[in-house]
């Protein structure tokens, strides 16, 4: 519902209308959440249309959180969070959950991994917002963004916050799923497509923490595996349930 | 009398290596003022060394190039060193072009770094010593205070003097995209001069608070810790101190690299990869370009903050031209005064000044007697003629003789004081 009046938001400016559009979108996004909540019983991310939508809806709460001090980070925010909202529109529907998923800690294993995955966004953006404020540093042309950027310590820092607050979620997420897995269907682990694309994407972003925490990568190089990390979560995130089967695939 | 030459001899960054600079300058430039008066051909006198020039003003009555040589002679002496290791490297300028080079210096039009505000604090400094020491006459007084005057013209109707002062403007906005904020971050200051000092100046009424420097010579590193609160390191410990600072700003006169590629790699592993922003103000450069590629070492030089300033190179270049005019301006005016410092034009502007009191007194006095006759007014005009006359017959014949005495010019300065002539030799400066 929201979305056409994300789409409205004119990405490069930091005006107040901006802002204004951004709140009012905002507030019928989440009415809308909130109706389909009440109606359905349940919270609305058990589709992968839904669960865009709620990634696009996070993704606005950390703008709204951040972008008080860091206006400019809406625009390399809102792009994607449009881009998620039309993503959840134009995905092939898909009928009723299966009631397995409606679940009390099924929710939690989907709660939790969203929240992570919206936080690594998060870190996405940093990310490159970190490498063009760097290009413009190095390549010694300072036109265009480099005088709306931050400083490239508070890129990386925000880079690595974001890093690990969605590493964290992001691995609760998958602890909750993997026990909630043994639960119901007796095994931790079942090498599903999505399970093992999961651990790839964890692995990839556990590499980056280990490297940024004790060799001390910093600024570009972690710049560029949280990026590389992002196109793997979005490959597990959409490309296995297209083009992989997997019992994970919202149907 | 005989024509009185004004000599500049000297050499600067453009001309001489820093290595030949450092012989030249001594620290006692009381002594070396002091030796150069002792110069048979030397007048007047001004030493001017900063960490770019050396230079000596003289006057002398002398042939100029005779001058030149003692001088020349003088310095190989002094510093003990060869007169042809050097030579090469001094210019000299005669009357009109002295008088322009030292108007260009002290505009700052001929630093390293255009508009950079110390060069004038330098010169005011050296000509202190001359007053000090008695060796500044009429000439240099005049060039010096006239020297101070364009360097304000230039500061106050050219957009230049902004020039330095927003090129480490530009350094520290830098430093700021880069690290945020500045507070509690340190510099390492290698080298010294003008631009760098500026630079560190700016940073450190940005916030930062640690600053190490480190110098050829300790005693200059001791010098400038004094005045920084910093630290004083010897060069050979730099290497200790790169995995520490996060901003370096390096302006050696060393002819080769002072900070290497292949260092700056390994000191990034133990900075942990801590982001370092190296500011090369060095002509030739002191840090290798390449280290620009490693990650989180940011090297910006002197020619890429003069490209980012807002003040581009055009405008730049439109805001010389109008400087130099400036100056060109002042020469020729300096040399309307130069000439009427020799008798004649003296003589002239006494005759002058006292024909036209005369006449002003004389038409004043008989608009109130209209009652004389033709013949009586024609004869008070006589007699105001024959007063003026007289007055002046003695003066003039003093100033006249004065040829073949040594210091005719203190008379005919003292004469132009005495009847105030700058006032009507500057008027006709207009008219001419």
């Amino acid at each position: 519902m929201g979305f056409f009046i994300y789409l409205l938001r004119p990405q490069h400016s930091v005006s107040r209308i901006a802002t204004l559009v951004l709140l009012c979108s905002f507030s019928f996004h989440s009415i809308g959440l909130g109706i389909s909540w009440i109606s359905l019983g349940y919270f609305p991310f058990t589709t992968i249309k839904s669960s865009l939508s709620f990634i696009a809806w996070l993704l606005v709460i950390i703008y709204l959180i951040f972008g008080w001090r860091l206006a400019i980070l809406g625009t390399f925010l809102s792009p994607l969070i449009v881009g998620l909202m039309l993503l959840s529109k134009v995905v092939p529907a898909i009928a009723e959950p299966r009631p397995l998923i409606k679940g009390f800690w099924l929710s939690l294993h989907i709660g939790f991994s969203l929240i992570g995955d919206a936080f690594l966004a998060l870190a996405f953006c940093a990310g490159v917002m970190y490498l063009v404020q760097e290009r413009h540093i190095k390549k010694k042309r300072l036109g265009g963004l480099y005088q709306r950027l931050p400083s490239l310590t508070l890129l990386d820092d925000l880079n690595h916050k974001a890093l690990i607050w969605g590493f964290s979620t992001l691995t609760l997420g998958l602890i909750l799923g993997a026990l909630y897995a043994q639960w119901i269907r007796g095994h931790y682990w079942a090498w599903d497509p999505k399970e093992v694309w999961s651990g790839i994407t964890w692995l990839v972003y556990a590499i980056l923490i280990h490297e940024r925490l004790a060799v001390g990568w910093r600024g570009r190089r972690a710049a560029i595996i949280s990026i590389i990390g992002f196109m793997f979560l979005l490959f597990t995130f959409l490309g296995v349930n297209y083009l992989l089967k997997s019992y994970h695939v919202f149907k | 009398m005989r024509d009185k030459k004004i000599v500049l001899i000297g050499l600067n960054h453009k001309t001489a290596p820093i290595e030949l600079r450092e012989r030249l300058a001594t620290s006692d430039n009381y002594e070396i003022l002091r030796q150069v008066m002792q110069l048979p051909p030397v007048k007047e006198a001004l030493f001017l060394s900063t960490c770019n020039r050396i230079e000596i003003t003289i006057t002398t009555e002398e042939e100029p190039e005779g001058a030149i040589k003692t001088i020349k002679n003088f310095l190989a002496q002094y510093n003990q060193i060869d007169l042809k290791d050097f030579e090469n490297s001094i210019y000299t300028y005669l009357d009109a072009d002295a008088v322009k080079h030292l108007f260009l210096v002290a505009s700052s039009l001929d630093s390293m770094v255009i508009g950079e505000p110390q060069i004038l604090g330098q010169i005011k400094e050296a000509y202190r010593l001359s007053l000090k020491q008695r060796v500044a006459g009429p000439i240099l007084n005049r060039l010096l205070h006239k020297a101070f005057s364009v360097a304000k013209r230039v500061r106050t109707e050219t957009e230049l003097a902004h020039h330095a002062v927003s090129i480490s403007y530009a350094a520290v906005e830098l430093a700021k995209k880069i690290f945020g904020d500045l507070n509690g971050k340190h510099i390492l200051l290698i080298g010294a001069g003008e631009m760098a000092e500026l630079a560190v100046r700016h940073l450190l009424g940005s916030g930062v608070k640690d600053i190490v420097i480190a110098n050829r010579t300790l005693e200059r590193a001791v010098e400038l810790s004094k005045e920084f609160n910093g630290r004083p390191i010897s060069l050979t410990e730099i290497s200790d101190y790169l995995a520490w600072t996060d901003i370096v700003v390096s302006s050696t006169g060393a002819p080769h690299f002072v900070i290497h590629y292949d260092h700056i790699k390994g000191v990034m592993r133990q900075r942990k990869n801590r982001p370092i922003f190296f500011i090369d103000i060095a002509v030739p450069r002191d840090i290798d370009p390449k280290l620009n590629d490693l990650d989180n070492v940011y090297l910006y030089n002197i020619d890429d903050l003069q490209d980012i300033i807002e003040i581009h190179k055009h405008v730049r270049q439109k805001e010389a031209r109008k400087a130099e005019r400036i100056v060109e301006e002042e020469v020729i005016r300096f040399k309307w005064w130069l000439e009427t410092l020799e008798a004649v034009p003296i003589i002239v502007l006494l005759k002058k000044k006292l024909e036209e009191i005369r006449q002003k007194e004389l038409s004043k006095t008989l608009k109130n007697l209209k009652h004389l006759s033709e013949e009586d007014k024609e004869a008070i005009k006589v007699m105001t003629n024959a007063m003026v006359k007289k007055i002046l017959h003695d003066p003039i014949t003093f100033l006249k003789k004065g040829e073949k005495r040594p210091k005719v010019d203190l008379y005919l300065d003292l004469a132009r004081k005495l009847f105030n002539l700058d006032e009507i030799s500057q008027e006709e400066d207009y008219h001419k």
